[in-house]
This record gives C-alpha cells, sequence and structure tokens, in this order.
C-alpha cells in the first residue's frame, strides 16, 4: 500500500460525531489529506481502508459485519478515537458491544477522544509508511 | 470568478505540511498521560477518579497492578490533577496510533506488605513508607501501621487477643 491511494470507507457505528467531525477536518484544505492520496468513497466497496468511528451498538453490530465482507481484499480497519478501540467510556453500556475489534479484526489503533486531525494523518503515514510508530507499551515490577 | 481567484491568490497556500514537519500543539494541550514509575505509590486515587476506567487497580499475589490504558482514555486529566505524588503527567504526546493493543498499555506493579497480625495484604510499600513520614512529621505513633485497618481498630479498642485469634 505504500505507493498508491488509499481510498477510505467511513463507518459510524454510534459515534458521538466528535471523531467523524475530527475525519471531516482531516480531508478540509487546511489538513488536506488528499495530497497523500486519501480519498473518500461512498461505498465500501470501493474502499481499502474502513475507518470506524464510535462504539459498536447492538443496532450497528450486524451492519458492521456486512460492510466489513463488502470490501475486496486486502482490506484493512482503522479504529479511530477511543470508542472505536475499546468501547470507551460506553464500555460496559448495555446497548453496546464494546470496542470494533469484538466483531471485525482492527489493525490499526488511533486513541484520542477525539483524536486530533494530525493524530489521524499519523495513521495514514503508518498505513503508507512514512511515520514511524511513537508509542510502546510500559511494564515495570517492583523487586 | 476574478474575485474567488484574486481571494485565492491573497490568502495563499494554507495547507500544514503535517506528517512532514514537526506538529504544532497548542499550550494547554491535554495528551497522553504518563505515570512516571518511580514516584507512583499505587495508592489508587486516579482510578478512583478516571470517567471511563481507563485506570483500573488490581491485588494479586502480593502486588498492587496499576494499569492505564490509553485505549480508552478520554484525555479529561483528572488523574494528573488528582494524584498526590504528582507521578502522573499529562504530556503532549497525541501521535498514539499503533497496530498493537499492548502499545497502548502502561503497567505498574507494586510489592505489597502484610498485616502483622492477620497476614493479609494491605497497603503497598512506597504507600506504607509515604505514611509513615508524614506522621513521623507530626509527632505522632507509627507502631500500628504495621497493621491492617481491621487489626488496627481492634488493637486501639483494647482486643488484640479478639485480633490475634
Amino acid at each position: 500500500m505504500d505507493k498508491r491511494s488509499i481510498w477510505v470507507f467511513h463507518l459510524n457505528t454510534g459515534s458521538c460525531n466528535g471523531c467523524d467531525i475530527e475525519i471531516l477536518d482531516v480531508l478540509t484544505p487546511f489538513h488536506d489529506v488528499e495530497r497523500l492520496g486519501v480519498k473518500l468513497v461512498g461505498s465500501p466497496r470501493h474502499a481499502d481502508v474502513i475507518l470506524v468511528t464510535g462504539p459498536v451498538t447492538v443496532k450497528a453490530a450486524e451492519a458492521v459485519r456486512r460492510a466489513y465482507e463488502a470490501v475486496p481484499h486486502p482490506k484493512v480497519v482503522v479504529a479511530i478515537g477511543s470508542c472505536a478501540c475499546s468501547g470507551g467510556i460506553f464500555y460496559d453500556s448495555y446497548s453496546t458491544r464494546g470496542g470494533v475489534e469484538n466483531i471485525i479484526p482492527v489493525d490499526l489503533y488511533v486513541p484520542g477522544c477525539p483524536p486530533r486531525p494530525e493524530a489521524i494523518i499519523h495513521a495514514i503515514s503508518l498505513l503508507k509508511g512514512i511515520a514511524e510508530k511513537k508509542i510502546k507499551g510500559e511494564v515495570y515490577r517492583e523487586g | 470568478m476574478r474575485k474567488v481567484v484574486k481571494m485565492a491568490v491573497e490568502t495563499g497556500v494554507v495547507t500544514r505540511p503535517y506528517p512532514f514537519v514537526a506538529p504544532e500543539v497548542p499550550p494547554g494541550f491535554r495528551g497522553r498521560p504518563k505515570i512516571d514509575f518511580n514516584l507512583c505509590i499505587g495508592c489508587g486515587a486516579c482510578a478512583s477518579v478516571c470517567p471511563p476506567n481507563a485506570i483500573t487497580v488490581e491485588e494479586k499475589d502480593g502486588f498492587r497492578r496499576i494499569s492505564l490504558f490509553t485505549g480508552r482514555c478520554i484525555f479529561c486529566a483528572r488523574c494528573g490533577e488528582v494524584c498526590p505524588e504528582k507521578a502522573i503527567k499529562i504530556t503532549e504526546d497525541f501521535e498514539l496510533s499503533s497496530d498493537e493493543k499492548i502499545d497502548l498499555y502502561q503497567i505498574l506493579e507494586l510489592k505489597m506488605v502484610r498485616c502483622e497480625i492477620c497476614g493479609r495484604f494491605f497497603a503497598t510499600e512506597r504507600e506504607l513508607k509515604k505514611v509513615k513520614e508524614e506522621i513521623e512529621k507530626k509527632g505522632m505513633e507509627v507502631e500500628k501501621l504495621n497493621l491492617c485497618p481491621e487489626c488496627r481498630e481492634k488493637v486501639s479498642a483494647g482486643l488484640e487477643s479478639l485480633a490475634r485469634r
């Protein structure tokens, strides 16, 4: 996926619209992610990448699975925002199924509530191989 | 048309060249909370104020495990505000994308101490040391601090035989 354009499909699975607005912001002339070849498409059948925002509500779960199946191979799922990564603040709600990973496999996690437009561009750069991962898990045990 | 072209030329290029230059972070920006493993005493104040329970405290096998999961964090910075040891710093990191979930965790395991009477684990070593220092400063007795709260209650009431039973 290095040299070619990434076509993304934006899937809202019950988000509060915070992350959705940040995704729109990334596409504006100010951040202009189209210079990296990213194009927002209207159907999962045309997409390479699905951007999922929001915790997966019980009603949306089936739609998420169908949208994932409609994307041609090779496909990448990017979970944008803390809700999509793990369920976020709604993690123990009766009406959500937690993060997207409970429904479909996730390839990239982008935490943030909402993530800054730069954080989303960083995620796209990671996919394209022009940026490096900046965080690492840390474990410390005393004694 | 001419008007629009004139405006566009006057405005110039507004696009930020972000992934190729360092990002700009506004002052007061709340990024990823970072635990200083050397300062944390494991009191759990952060876990009790964390709205999405991104910080959890568990006790197992004589260790208290403090785990901060950035994937659930809402970046409210209350943990940094409430920490008595200033062990949680609110950094300006926001480039947190990762392909593995383990990268989003910060896990700290602290040794706990046993109660001298009942043998139950009741506090971390660092926590006890800190409390002893504070109490010595005030000139109060520190002998009973090696007991768990329940046993301390009984001993203070003169019922040491009840506690030992």
